[in-house]
């Protein structure tokens, strides 16, 4: 044995050659992670150069987390459902529910906003549960049901408030709006967020949801509880929609009935430029919450170079697919590297 | 050796009985193909238990059922005594017995000490891993297992294949089992690494681990096994100490004899020698193809064997322009580069591929949409399909075959398997190819319709199709073709034809043993 063990350590330094050596020290620095945050560099300075103004400004830095902080909460919870190989399409009527309610019932007399939130929270939740439940033990795909799951809450929206109208609790607004010892709640959220994920990016729920996306017939080899796990994430994404409704509510001091719905396809734009992969096993919250900030600094941009709001959807859709193109490249230089 | 009786001994003495892991009678079908009939497995503690076999003998259904992967209809198994019931993975995981597939378990997308330690974090509070003990703990086990020079942080996608084997080992022998099954552990590997199994292994049986070790190899088998069980068709044929059982007789036993084979085709098919169909000059594939020649003439047939994954899956795809390839390909006569599949058919190639479900057929559309899919030129004008002539094609395909069918508009899905396979030729051969690539084309399919695909091979010979088969049935390729050509390691290890032509040593070529001499 022993002289077994020396053979394999004799190869062992054979090839842990200087070369070698630092192209390992490069390999555990992904260039997929790193992308993102060139993005916000690279077009945050573009911005400024062109108009200071928009960075610097006063309350500019609030505004736009203000902006970033609903499609960041959502984008928390997609990243999860993306992970797993998945998506959630429901967060979108989720929040035109959420914000629907708020505005009408928020401020009526003898309802209590605590006890109304909380019904909130748990109804994303129990949206959570079902489509999670149908998910994990359904073939249906996760496209579907949350489809369906959106059509169903955008429906309880309109029924509930049919044109965009209705006002914010005051409550509400004191304690979402405005500032801590000078610094403007938003970005507390915004920076909450990260925090969290830096507790959560270890945990076992993370790195089942992973494997799941990585492989489900594997994972279930190594005895991941799939069904559990892809309960939990949509629920999560429920959750995380709620959040994002209330926060929006807030913002905009009304409601409205497709209030939600850019925030679907945005909310995986997030992820994507984020470096996430839609076929799972890959994702981090944080990257999906500087995808956000990247998505948001378009409109500025826009505004700054003069041009009528309009293209700004251009300039998304043109982002995301730069983005996933370079993404897609460095993948496959690596892989080509290693194989 | 001495150390392995002392033990038996010891276990006899004290009546536990000779063998600590024993499947008695084990049956296994599925969905009416019966992989398990009556297999019985028994090892002794302290020992290396080779099992052996062909393809398609049960090893596979044997490991799974282990593994808690699958679970036996019948049949009993135990260990040091105790019954087992293996309902999951966790049950086998539960009693000690861990699995190494040739399929890995590993998570591509987390790393190395992820997957090392994977539901069994050194450190874990509150659902969080603690990432730093997580690390050095994956670091010190590497180095144990002298494998220092992987990474923990890598992530296995980053790995290449030997690596990740290497890890599925470490990471099945630090959880301690009793029972460690290795299942093709060296298909991945290199010649050093093997040896570092060897070791890792008889190092493990020495502390008294029992050991089951399923391959294909019969050096292998020879230098590391005690003991061996050989299986044929779901059952085992043979099994004793290393030392009583010769090469030639587990050949042998791992082959039987086989009175269902009564198909012999006639002797003359017509064969058209001086014209040559395919004509291959250093040819070869990536990752693992390499430096094949092949003349193949009209009206000929050349059989493919050689163990699994030696690079026939490799060859067969890059004739049919599905992989990329290099090397010179003359096609009647001319110089040819098969870059699409598109291009092979229209240069008069045409494949059966190796999984008819989801690579041959579209399961979800009729028998009729089926056969004209892979026709479509000839049947249509521009690109409007003509249905008289669609029509025509569908009927004389039906017809040919003798597709057992209710209507033409039926789902190829309500097929049963031979007829599956039926239609796929069909539709296969209505291009009029001049060279048939068949990649195990009667696997999983009926004696009566194996006997069709037979007829029908010979029909086109006599109408001068050259025709290339892989086939993992050693008789099949010794009753049906001219030239066997058996794959090893990416490259043709041995060549076969006349008098040399025999199941026997296509076997033993494929295995390693017999006569390498006629090698190229």
């Amino acid at each position: 044995m022993s002289t077994d063990l020396d053979k394999a350590r004799e190869a062992t330094k054979q090839d842990a050659g200087g070369a070698r050596g630092r192209v390992r020290m490069m390999r555990h620095i992904d260039p997929v992670v790193v992308l993102p945050y060139i993005y916000v560099v690279v077009l945050g300075l573009a911005l400024y150069l062109k108009y200071p103004g928009l960075v610097t400004g006063p309350g500019r830095i609030d505004i736009r987390a203000m902006a970033v902080l609903p499609l960041a909460l959502i984008a928390f919870g997609q990243t999860f459902a993306i992970a797993t190989r998945g998506v959630d399409l429901s967060v979108g009527g989720i929040v035109s529910a959420t914000t629907a309610i708020l505005a009408t019932h928020g401020s009526e007399k003898g309802f209590s906003l605590v006890l109304l939130i909380v019904i909130l929270l748990a109804l994303g939740i129990l949206s959570g549960l079902v489509t999670g439940f149908l998910v994990a033990h359904t073939l249906l795909q996760p496209f579907i049901i949350t489809l369906a799951m959106w059509s169903i809450w955008d429906g309880i929206a309109f029924i509930v408030l049919p044109v965009e109208g209705g006002t914010a609790p005051s409550e509400l607004l004191r304690v979402l709006l405005g500032s801590v010892l000078g610094i403007p709640k938003s970005v507390i959220g915004v920076a909450i967020l990260f925090l969290v994920w830096l507790w959560l990016r270890n945990t076992r729920f993370v790195v089942d949801v992973k494997a799941i996306g990585s492989d489900e017939a594997r994972a279930r080899l190594v005895g991941v509880p799939i069904a559990w796990r892809k309960i939990q994430v949509y629920v999560f994404t429920g959750f995380f929609a709620v959040l994002a409704g209330i926060y929006l509510t807030a913002t905009t001091n009304s409601g409205a009935p497709n209030a939600g719905d850019q925030f679907i396809l945005n909310s995986i734009a997030c992820v994507i430029i984020g470096g996430a992969s839609m076929y799972g096993g890959t994702g981090s919250v944080a990257s999906s919450v500087i995808g956000a900030i990247v998505l948001l600094i378009i409109p500025d941009l826009v505004f700054a170079f003069n041009l009528t709001s309009f293209w700004s959807v251009f300039f998304e859709g043109f982002l995301l697919l730069v983005a996933v193109t370079i993404s897609s490249l460095v993948i496959t230089v690596r892989q080509n590297r290693v194989v | 050796m001495t150390e392995t009786e002392q033990l038996t001994e010891k276990e006899q003495s004290t009546g536990a009985g000779s063998s600590a892991l024993a499947l008695v009678d084990v049956h296994k079908s599925f969905g009416g193909v019966r992989a398990l009939v009556g297999a019985t497995v028994e090892c002794r503690r302290g020992e290396v238990h080779g099992v052996i076999g062909e393809n398609g003998a049960g090893k596979s259904t044997l490991i799974k059922i282990l593994a808690g992967a699958v679970r036996a209809d019948s049949g009993e198994i135990t260990l040091a005594g105790r019954q087992l019931q293996l309902r999951s993975p966790k049950d086998a995981r539960d009693a000690g017995i861990r699995t190494v597939f040739q399929e890995l378990s590993l998570i591509r997308h987390l790393s190395v000490a992820q997957n090392l330690f994977y539901g069994a974090e050194p450190d874990v509070h509150f659902g969080r891993i603690g990432v730093r003990s997580l690390r050095a703990e994956a670091k010190r086990v590497l180095a144990q297992y002298g494998s220092s020079r992987i990474s923990p942080d890598s992530l296995v996608s980053q790995l290449p294949l030997a690596d990740r084997q290497i890890l599925e080992i470490v990471k099945a022998l630090i959880s301690e089992p009793e029972v460690l099954v290795l299942d093709e552990p060296t298909s991945a590997l290199f010649p050093d690494q093997v040896q570092w199994l060897f070791g890792v292994v008889r190092e493990f049986a020495k502390q008294g681990g029992i050991v089951v070790f399923i391959s294909h190899r019969m050096a292998e088998v020879e230098e590391l096994c005690d003991s061996v069980t050989v299986l044929r068709n779901g059952e085992d044929v043979g099994h004793g100490p290393k030392s009583e059982m010769p090469e030639d007789h587990l050949v042998e036993l791992m082959l039987g004899r086989r009175i269902d084979r009564v198909y012999t085709r006639s002797e003359q098919a017509g064969r058209i020698r001086d014209e040559v169909v395919l004509d291959l000059e250093a040819f070869g594939a990536p990752p693992g193809l390499h430096d094949i020649d092949i003349k193949l003439h009209r009206g000929e047939t050349i059989g493919v064997g050689g163990l699994a994954g030696q690079g026939q899956a490799e060859l067969f795809l890059a004739l049919f322009g599905a992989r990329r390839s290099h090397g010179k390909v003359t096609l009647n006569g001319k110089r040819e580069h098969l870059t699409s599949p598109s291009h092979a058919l229209a240069s008069g190639v045409a494949l059966v591929p190796e999984d008819r479900a989801s690579e041959g057929l579209c399961l979800s559309l009729s028998i009729k949409d089926n056969i004209a899919l892979g026709n479509l030129r000839s049947i249509s004008v521009g690109s409007v399909i003509i249905p008289h002539r669609e029509q025509a094609l569908v009927r004389s395909s039906i017809d040919s075959l003798r597709i057992k069918l209710r209507s033409p508009r039926q789902e190829a899905n309500s097929l049963s398997g031979g007829n599956q396979q039926k239609l796929l030729l069909s539709r296969v051969l209505a291009s009029h190819p001049s060279l048939l690539l068949l990649f195990d084309a009667t696997r999983g399919v009926d004696v009566g319709t194996k006997t069709e695909i037979y007829e029908l091979m010979q029909e086109q010979c006599r109408q001068g199709v050259g025709i290339l088969f892989y086939s993992t049935d050693a008789w099949e390729l010794a009753n049906m073709a001219d030239e066997v050509l058996v794959l090893h390691d990416g490259t043709i290890r041995v060549r076969l034809s006349g008098d040399e032509l025999t199941a026997e040593q296509i076997v033993a070529a494929a295995v390693g043993g017999g006569k390498q001499e006629t090698a190229v």
